[in-house]
């Protein structure tokens, strides 16, 4: 068993107002950080990890005004995303988790998100008021993420990768999952205090495989990306893919997300009550895009238009899909 | 496509004289540029078997496809307005017609078990008792009575409402014991509910210290914005 005795966190900011923040968070300590976790500020320690996450590298990369500019990492953490939504009303908008190992990281419900070296591990806390629009945060993040890479390949003069969104909250490179969001949120005093967790394999061939190892097969010549750089033209293009979010809605957002999206003209077999028994009958839908609630839209050969609901018990959304009328 | 702003109740009523003569909903889909009636349905709790037989079927079956087409477009236009707009519900009554139009945070979330699932073709022919909107008629009466209400909780107590819209559980995973049960004390911040919406899992703390006296809503079932989830007397 691992000790977690020798868990570090530490606190940096982009800024010398960033900083003074972490100066604050440090000093009050109140941070639930678990047993056995040293929470100190950057600059009072060197790391001496080759392949420790490079702060400098990522402030250096980042241009955003909210999100990111507060970091924590830790070179080994239980999980990210339990830093985050355990202290999420305490730090400001924006703060990141970052950690190069994970020995717990968090997929959907019990799941574990195999977190080895060299896969980007994150988790960042975001406060909304509005319900209807808090399960599009995890489309908002999705396509934050697929912007990003594109936006580092064109930078580095990489070959392109094509990363897609498969809806709700994974990401795929031909054919093969790469990574995976996972947002969970807290409702308290009329606000929701998100916390979206991202990991996505950029240097790790395990378990599945990694946009290095594409890259390099399509180009054996090519550059390596590097989690300092995705991360930041992460946080880059979700400040801007959000605020369009938050004052025009998502549908400013749709002809993007429908385009990175894996679905449009899909068929699905979906299952439909029939009569006001649990009996079930098969349908054929095509999929359209989202209803305005965030679920998929289809429709029938017929022409009918429904909403498309999982059922709760697959793992796999696209199994097991409820047919319900729009309404 | 550019589709769904929005879905919409449109819940038209419509009355002759004093008597209340039929209650047609109809399951509008706004799109941009038009409206396409999906599902049209007939509470018949609100017909009267007497006043049916009074008025000659010919009477409502009279509305021809132009005047059913500029009555729909004028719904359309009032339901564009409406979603444009931080409106939940317009009531709007005028001579003999009268319209009301809820976004769906406002409508009772229909339970998951519901009906069969009856579905008409988007087709005019399918609405032929639609108003006539310049037919001439009494103007009177009691505003269509919508959806049935939800539950009414026992208690003079204002309920915690939902946030949000999704799937109610009463316990952190499968087969764990509830976050709290009625009778339980419970702290302003604790976790009470988590509410899933699309794979998002929201945790509901309380607003406000006190006893749970009633747990509104039922375990793994679908709410919505504002639907009562429990009551706390503080």
């Amino acid at each position: 068993m691992e000790s977690s005795a020798d868990t570090l966190l530490l606190l940096s900011g982009k800024s010398e107002e960033d900083n003074d923040v972490a100066k604050v968070l440090k000093n009050n300590n109140t941070l639930k950080t678990g047993e056995g976790v040293e929470l100190v500020l950057h600059s009072e320690v060197k790391l001496e990890n080759d392949d420790a996450f490079r702060i400098e590298e990522y402030f250096n990369s980042l241009s955003t005004r909210r999100f990111g500019r507060l970091l924590i990492y830790s070179p080994r953490l239980s999980s990210t995303h339990d830093v985050i939504s355990q202290n999420n009303s305490d730090f400001p908008v924006g703060t990141v988790c970052v950690a190069d190992v994970q020995l717990k990281g968090r997929g959907r419900s019990s799941n574990v998100w195999e977190s080895p070296k060299g896969c980007l591990l994150f988790s960042f806390s975001i406060q909304m008021e509005d319900g209807r629009v808090v399960p599009h945060i995890q489309y908002v993040v999705c396509l934050a993420m697929t912007e990003a890479i594109k936006a580092v390949c064109l930078e580095k003069g990489t070959p392109e990768i094509d990363v897609r969104i498969k809806w709700p909250n994974d990401l795929y490179l031909g054919g093969v999952k790469v990574g995976g969001i996972l947002s969970t949120s807290v409702y308290r005093s009329k606000k929701f205090y998100v916390s979206a967790g991202v990991g996505l394999n950029v240097g790790n061939e395990k378990p599945t495989t990694c946009l290095n190892a594409v890259l390099k097969k399509v180009d054996p010549l090519s550059r390596e990306l590097k989690r300092e750089d995705v991360i930041a033209a992460f946080f880059n293009k979700f400040e801007n893919l959000y605020d369009v979010f938050s004052e025009q809605g998502f549908q400013a957002l749709e002809g993007l997300y429908y385009r990175t999206w894996l679905h449009s003209g899909q068929r699905v077999i979906v299952q439909e009550r029939s009569g006001d028994q649990d009996q079930f009958v098969d349908t054929v839908v095509t999929i359209q895009g989202l209803t305005s609630s965030g679920y998929l839209l289809g429709i029938t050969d017929d022409g009918q238009m429904c909403e498309l609901h999982p059922d709760g018990n697959s793992f796999d959304f696209f199994k097991g899909l409820i047919k319900r009328k729009m309404s | 496509m550019i589709f769904v702003e929005c879905i919409l109740i449109l819940n038209v009523g419509f009355v002759s004289g004093s008597t209340r003569l039929q209650s047609e909903v109809f399951k509008v889909c706004a799109r941009l540029t038009e409206v396409v009636i999906l599902e049209k349905s007939t509470d018949s709790k609100q017909v009267s078997e007497k006043n049916e037989e009074e008025v000659p079927k010919s009477e409502h079956t009279s509305a021809d496809a132009s005047s059913i087409q500029e009555f729909m477009s004028q719904a359309a236009h009032l339901v564009k307005l409406v979603d444009s707009r931080d409106i939940v519900e317009l009531q709007l009554k005028q001579s003999d017609y009268e319209i009301v139009i809820r976004k769906k945070e406002a409508m009772p979330q229909p339970p998951i078990a519901a009906a069969p699932y009856v579905t008409a073709p988007p087709s005019f022919s399918q609405a032929p008792q639609l108003p006539r909107v310049s037919a001439p008629a009494p103007a009177a009466a009691s505003p269509p009575s919508s959806a049935p209400a939800p539950s009414k909780p026992k208690s003079s107590h204002p309920p915690l409402k939902c946030p949000i819209a999704g799937t109610f559980y009463r316990s952190p995973a499968p087969g764990a014991p509830p976050f709290v049960k009625v009778g339980d004390k419970v702290q302003k911040g604790q976790v009470i509910c988590i509410i899933e919406a699309m794979k998002l899992m929201n945790e509901i703390e309380a607003d406000q210290s006190g006893t749970v006296v009633e747990v509104v809503a039922d375990d793994g079932k679908p709410v919505s914005v504002d639907t009562s989830l429990f009551i706390i007397e503080p």
